[in-house]
């Protein structure tokens, strides 16, 4: 009874299609968001870099520029002196924020991978060419083989959507499995990240409101001197109003904003992977929406405030 | 490997001395160069600054091996991931090749026995 079995046959690849798609197209649900994820860890890691690398190229510059206006000589020691930060120390943060990185990036690979379609596309071709390997082998017979290929040709195709279901379901785990690994390391490396670039912070902070006063000492001996050098009065007023503006931006570029919502959307992937509810992965979604909104926040702001004190 | 406690301290003392820092600051941007103990308190000042700076250099110090743990569990996880895609890969590399191999087979059987 052949049509009998192709039916049978048509109505367990329909069924199958709708479970595969009720569950394993759930894998597909993460790409957006870890695209999101990824796109707004980058900005954060970049900005990381920056600021990390800054540090030492600004302390240096501030002891050069200290000893050109005092009138004083200048040694190598005196600017390796001015590091806040070693190079050995530098390079493990820049090798963690490649890890991070690349970490990230591996999970989206995961998310968007096009596995299940390549593995069912192999799949439908294997049992093609089995099928046509059998049609050559029952003409050598001399037997009619159109009923045969017929039920190859619907098995091949229930095979095909096993094995994209197969591979779905492995993505998913895997994307699972990795957001749980990476909990504890993704969390450590946030807070330490947030504790560097917030010192880094305070630092900027510092050296502008040095700076202001500095620039509003200058501006106040040369304003009271008789004559007074006007050229000089302009160019410190509109050093001092540029330090202003860069002192107001840096607001901004506290990465604390940034960051915390980077750790909370983390968690929130974590917790999803944890309970796998639709509620919990909706809390993931609008999470990182907020981080990727932080992190472009912050990432205008850092190049604001570059562009103001370049 | 969360934050070691005199980390903690000490992020806490570069907090507080910034705040610090800010009010001697903010002070001196507000007198005249030539008002008394200006001289002193930018001295002040100057000696606060040299301090914070020292706590942040032995804050950068202490907290590299943050780095290096967190690295190093990444580093395990970002391999356990490229595994799984590895895994994927070779799946559907298995059906290319069968599908190569059973290809040439009928292709050698069509060659050596043809029925037309």
């Amino acid at each position: 009874m052949p049509d009998k079995s192709l039916k049978y046959s048509c109505a367990v690849i329909i069924l199958f299609t709708a479970f595969s798609c009720q569950f394993g197209c759930s894998a597909n649900k993460y790409r957006q968001p870890i695209s999101n994820f990824q796109t707004a860890t980058a900005v954060v890691t970049a900005d990381t870099r920056v600021a990390l690398n800054e540090l030492n190229h600004r302390q240096r510059l501030r002891v050069v520029q200290k000893h050109r206006q005092d009138n004083l000589e200048l040694r190598i020691s005196e600017i390796e002196a001015s590091r806040l930060i070693l190079p050995e120390d530098l390079n493990a943060r820049l090798d963690a924020l490649d890890r991070l990185n690349e970490y990230v990036d591996l999970l989206a690979r995961i998310a968007n991978s096009d596995a299940p379609e390549n593995i069912a596309r192999s799949a439908t071709d294997l049992t093609g060419a089995i099928s046509n390997l059998t049609g050559t082998i029952n003409g050598l017979a001399g037997n009619s083989n159109a009923n045969f290929k017929n039920a190859f040709g619907v098995a091949g195709t229930v095979i095909s959507e096993i094995l994209r279901f197969i591979a779905q379901q492995k993505i998913k785990e895997a994307v699972e499995t990795a957001v749980l690994k990476g909990e504890k390391p993704i969390n450590d490396l946030i807070d330490a990240i947030g504790n560097d670039l917030e010192v880094a912070f305070l630092v900027r902070k510092a050296n502008l409101e040095i700076d202001r006063t500095d620039l509003l000492k200058k501006y106040n001996l040369e304003v009271v001197k008789n004559p007074r050098d006007e050229k000089l009065l302009d160019k410190l007023s509109e050093k001092i109003l540029a330090n202003e503006g860069a002192l107001e931006t840096l607001v901004d570029v506290n990465p604390r904003a940034a960051l915390k919502a980077m750790a909370k959307a983390h968690t929130k992937l974590v917790l999803h992977a944890k309970g796998k509810s639709p509620a919990s992965f909706e809390d993931a979604v609008e999470a990182i929406e907020i981080f990727a909104a932080a992190a472009k926040r912050l990432g205008d702001a850092v190049l604001k405030l570059k562009a103001q004190t370049a | 490997m969360t934050m070691p406690p005199q980390n903690e301290n000490l992020l806490d003392s570069i907090r507080m001395i910034s705040d610090g820092l800010s009010a001697i600051n903010y002070r001196l941007a507000d007198m005249l160069p030539t008002e008394p103990g200006y001289d002193e308190l930018e001295h002040q000042r100057n000696e606060v600054y040299n301090r914070f700076i020292f706590l942040v250099r032995k804050f950068y110090k202490d907290s590299t091996n943050r780095y290096i743990e967190a690295e190093s569990r990444l580093a395990k996880a970002n391999n356990e991931m490229t595994k799984t895609l590895e895994r994927l890969e070779n799946m559907q590399e298995t059906f290319d090749k069968i599908r190569r191999f059973v290809t040439a087979i009928d292709g050698f059987i069509s060659d050596i026995f043809p029925t037309g």
